[in-house]
């Protein structure tokens, strides 16, 4: 085989698994779409399911992941945020950054039904939150911090040297120069990891399922069960109780963490621009 | 050692027996220099031979270097910088430094220069505004750019920029300004304009400056210090050291038989 054949085929094996990989994507969603949009109407958002799920809607459900989802973000990201400060700016490349990054990374490994018993042993049962969106939302944010972490570790090291040198050298602390320099700088890398844990959050179910149970009523608050899309997806179409309602579960989930990446893609890009103009 | 020769009540740092190692690599040997209010030094020598090390001691920027140790001392208006009780921000403060390469902050113009006053706790919006006009004239800026104080930093030309960065050093109203190569991505014609910058400088301010330029350290600096492989192998008024070198290796630096 001559070299020219041999581009020949790298260039269309690698165009193949590009086009498989948004193939994929777009399958999912048309499928999803083809079987659920029928049953997506407005009382299918806003009411609440009666008879286990066969009849009504999905409004409960909705609110309980909103519960879970902004709950969890709101405790990862200034825990992960400030994880990466430390091992970036504060502690040089030591053995403890080692330490803390490797322990990370593992952390990032662990199935997350692994995390839904640990949740379920320290939460429910140790520290007697019972199943609750509260001890959801705690178990997912250990699932989250460690790709909170390693993308904001990425973005806070992604800012020039020089810029912190600036700082040091006008006489700014550490923290004077983090908080006014180096961050402002590493939000959009920042805001990535963060979206990537809040679309975690969204669609975990088995973790879920273990620590903030699968009631069906709207919580009142993140001490009360709750059931959100993605346990209630799984719950349905497993226990085979309307395979149509759980298309159209499915297809808010999609449209949700859509949403989610498109509204903060352009709120970044806004932010981005506004820097640079 | 090549000492002083100068009067010692003028002088604004005096550093003795100076040694600074990177794990056990000695980056500079017993360096002793007395450097003179409001005047300029150059530091000369070939690359790697310690001059910028030595720049970025005088500021203690040197410490934020993993693994760097220092041995000797420098004293600053006679106390010295390396004693535990050093408030370092303070110092660097009252010893301010402008880097190689421009680094201006993603801000605008004038909260580039507000940004050392108030992290030194400046909130007074007038003495800020006051701070940013009286820097911008200072290095030249003013008249050119008052009506547009709201523009990014970075996107002023390269020497508007270094510009800028003494500008925003001036602004917390230091003693002592260390310029680490501050020509050396700039054309011709905006080096020169740095250079009388400077000149201007030296009226309020301590000059001390690294540059590979000789044509340079010969036009702007009053003292020059030859540095080679750590050691400051000459230190004296720039016209005796350019005319009359008392070492070979300067007077073999000088006339370029290497570096």
């Amino acid at each position: 085989m001559n070299a020219r054949t041999e581009e020949k085929i790298a260039v269309n094996v690698l165009r193949f698994s590009a086009f498989l990989a948004i193939m994929i994507l777009l399958f999912i969603i048309v499928y999803v779409s083809y079987k659920g949009m029928g049953s997506l109407t407005p009382s299918f958002i806003f009411e609440n399911p009666r008879d286990m799920g066969r009849e009504g809607g999905i409004f409960s459900a909705i609110v309980s992941t909103l519960y879970l989802a902004v709950l969890s973000t709101l405790i990862a990201t200034p825990l992960g945020v400030g994880t990466a400060i430390y091992l970036t700016e504060y502690t040089g490349e030591s053995a403890v950054t080692k330490i803390v990054r490797f322990g990370s990374d593992c952390l990032a490994g662990v199935p997350s039904i692994i995390f839904g018993l640990f949740g379920f042993v320290l939460f429910v049962i140790y520290l007697k939150l019972g199943w609750c969106l509260l001890s959801g939302a705690l178990t997912m944010t250990f699932m989250v911090l460690p790709t909170i972490i390693r993308t904001s570790e990425e973005a806070i090291k992604a800012v020039p040297y020089e810029l912190r040198e600036a700082s040091y050298s006008l006489g700014a602390t550490r923290w004077q120069t983090v908080t006014k320099i180096v961050l402002p700088e590493a939000v959009p890398g920042i805001i990535t990891g963060v979206i990537l844990g809040v679309g975690r959050s969204i669609s975990e179910t088995a973790a879920v399922i273990f620590t903030a149970g699968s009631a069906l009523a709207t919580p009142g608050s993140v001490l009360e069960s709750g059931r959100t899309l993605a346990v209630h997806f799984y719950i349905i179409a497993r226990e085979g109780i309307s395979m149509e309602k759980a298309f159209a579960t499915a297809l808010v989930l999609i449209i949700f963490i859509l949403t989610i990446n498109v509204i903060t893609y352009a709120l970044m890009n806004r932010y981005i621009s506004k820097k640079k103009a | 050692m090549s000492g002083a020769t100068c009067d010692e009540g003028n002088i604004i740092l005096k550093i003795s027996n100076l040694d600074y190692y990177y794990g056990s690599f000695r980056a500079l040997k017993s360096v002793c220099m007395d450097i003179v209010k409001n005047t300029i030094v150059a530091l000369i020598g070939p690359s790697g031979c310690g001059k910028s090390t030595l720049l970025k001691t005088f500021d203690r920027m040197s410490d934020l270097v993993a693994g760097s140790r220092v041995e000797g001392e420098i004293l600053y208006k006679g106390r010295n910088i390396f004693d535990p009780a050093t408030d370092i921000t303070l110092l660097r403060k009252q010893i301010g430094m402008v880097f190689q390469h421009p680094n201006p902050f993603a801000l605008s113009l004038a909260d580039n220069i507000k940004f050392g006053p108030r992290v030194h706790g400046e909130r007074n919006a007038e003495k800020l505004d006051w701070l940013v006009e009286s820097s911008l004239r200072a290095v030249g800026l003013w008249d050119h750019l008052k009506d547009r104080l709201d523009k990014k930093a970075t996107e002023l030309q390269a020497d508007e920029q270094q510009r800028l960065c003494i500008a925003r050093l001036i602004a917390v109203e230091p003693e002592v300004l260390l310029m680490d190569e501050p020509c050396s991505t700039l054309d011709p014609i905006a080096t020169l304009n740095i250079e009388e910058l400077m000149r201007e400088l030296k009226k309020k301010y301590t000059i001390v400056t690294v540059t590979h330029n000789m044509q340079q350290a010969a036009r702007v600096s009053d003292y020059s210090g030859f540095m080679l492989m750590g050691e400051l192998i000459e230190y004296s008024k720039t016209s005796s050291i350019f005319s009359n070198p008392r070492d070979k290796r300067t007077d073999d630096y000088i006339s370029g038989h290497y570096g």
